[in-house]
């Protein structure tokens, strides 16, 4: 099969990076790559059109975010999480810190996710953070402050919480 | 761009794992891509297929025992009143839904008087109120009929793209919805009912109500009860976890066997349930 290289090349260029963020936000290496996967496979039947895009990148990350954060906000894959009971097998063996890291992360809500892993992962700035979520500036701004204020809460008090047995 | 400690962990997160991802690669892709758009091809199609068939049909004289007029489908009588009616079973369409072609006449027809609905549905492990894992569509959705009224939704889902409820076992999967009760069919081997017999394997509930009826297991616990008073119900039978690596805090009851399933905003007491579910689990 020939593979279009102009997509072959943004696809390399962006997949991995974009699965790691979807695993910030998801705590799911399995649906983050699922999500991904999908949504380039999406871009790859439209991309005469999405070539020409300013940012192909960020028709893809949000068409991966919606796909991914739909499935979190209705808690449909809650079957597939409960027959996994755990992290599953093929996520990459990440260090005490990251694992530390997903965990805070996991336990905030998933708008405080979004804005920390488009700002601090995705690496752009607040007026684009607010572009791709559809909301003002100002609440980017704030959204992202009580984010960043809540993640830090979660990884000064790990470990003070206690947890039930499993 | 920040450059304080917060950042630098983040932006760490995404500098180490990346590079131990294994990409796909392009062209598999770009096959699952065009796989979706011939799909969704199909979809229309069949869609503009049974279209045209309808019309057809309505134009030699509509379907034969419908009412002529835009009559809503009546939701199932409140306990007090003794319909003198009889419900036949319901088919489960593909889509889209036709509920409008639901055969209204039999009710116009009081022959037997069925028994007032029950005020509450029980969420069994066995199954929902009359009706039990292992029976077909038609049997699971003629039995709830009777006590939430007609369902909100029939459809089948494509399991293959794990959405929905996640991947199942089995070729073909179809949903009944009431409100935020959902009974899930498969024709697979769910360990339920027999492969090859599209069968009742799984329900869950996001809500404490459904059709007027609350919905509650055997021993009362309902969707927006606290994590708290599952721990009272079931005791030391529950075995609650808390939420770790984006996976919510949860329970079953018990540990073993037939099981209730339940999704919680907290393992603390103060945490409530937000999900019940029952049934055969599907695995990614």
């Amino acid at each position: 099969m020939t593979v279009d290289p102009g997509f072959e090349a943004f696809y390399s260029a962006n997949y991995n990076r974009f699965v790691v963020q979807l695993f910030a936000v998801t705590g799911s290496m399995h649906d983050a790559e699922d999500a991904v996967q999908e949504a380039f496979a999406r871009a790859s039947t439209r991309w005469e059109r999405l070539r020409d895009y300013d940012a192909p990148e960020a028709w893809v990350r949000r068409v991966a975010f919606n796909l991914a954060l739909n499935e979190l906000r209705r808690a449909r894959r809650f079957v597939a999480a409960l027959a996994r009971m755990g992290p599953p097998a093929d996520v990459p063996a990440l260090a005490a810190d990251d694992v530390d890291l997903v965990a805070g992360l996991g336990r905030l809500p998933v708008r405080h996710r979004q804005v920390l892993v488009l700002h601090h992962l995705a690496d752009l700035p607040v007026e684009q953070v607010a572009r791709e979520l559809g909301i003002p500036v100002g609440t980017a701004k704030s959204r992202l402050r009580r984010a960043r204020e809540a993640l830090a809460r979660e990884l000064a008090g790990r470990g003070e919480v206690g947890r039930a047995k499993r | 761009m920040p450059s304080d400690d917060l950042h630098q962990r983040l932006t760490g997160l995404q500098d180490r794992l990346a590079p131990l991802l294994d990409a796909p690669a392009a062209d598999a892709i770009v096959r699952r891509g065009r796989r979706r758009r011939a799909r969704r091809g199909a979809a229309l199609a069949t869609a503009a297929i049974l279209l045209v068939a309808a019309l057809v049909v309505a134009g030699r004289g509509g379907w034969p025992q419908v009412d002529p007029g835009p009559q809503p489908i009546a939701p199932a009588p409140p306990p007090s009143v003794a319909p003198a009616t009889t419900v036949p079973p319901s088919t489960m369409p593909e889509e889209p839904k036709t509920t409008s072609r639901e055969p209204p006449t039999t009710r116009t027809a009081p022959t037997t008087t069925r028994p007032p609905a029950p005020s509450r549905l029980v969420l069994g492990v066995g199954g929902l109120g009359p009706a039990t894992f292992g029976q077909t569509p038609d049997q699971v959705v003629a039995a709830l009929r009777a006590v939430l009224g007609p369902p909100d939704e029939q459809r089948s889902w494509d399991q293959r793209q794990g959405q929905l409820f996640g991947f199942c076992p089995g070729g073909n999967h179809r949903f009944a919805r009431w409100g935020k009760l959902y009974a899930l069919f498969a024709d697979g081997d769910t360990g339920q009912g027999p492969a090859g017999r599209q069968h009742f394997f799984a329900w869950y509930a996001e809500a404490a109500q459904a059709g007027g009826k609350r919905l509650q297991t055997a021993e009362g616990v309902a969707v927006g009860d606290t994590t708290a008073k599952v721990r009272t119900v079931y005791g030391d039978r529950a075995l609650i976890w808390a939420e770790e690596g984006g996976l919510p805090a949860g329970f079953r009851v018990p540990p073993q066997g037939r099981r209730l399933f339940g999704w919680l905003t907290d393992h603390r007491p103060q945490g409530r349930v937000t999900t019940l579910a029952a049934g055969s689990v599907c695995g990614e």
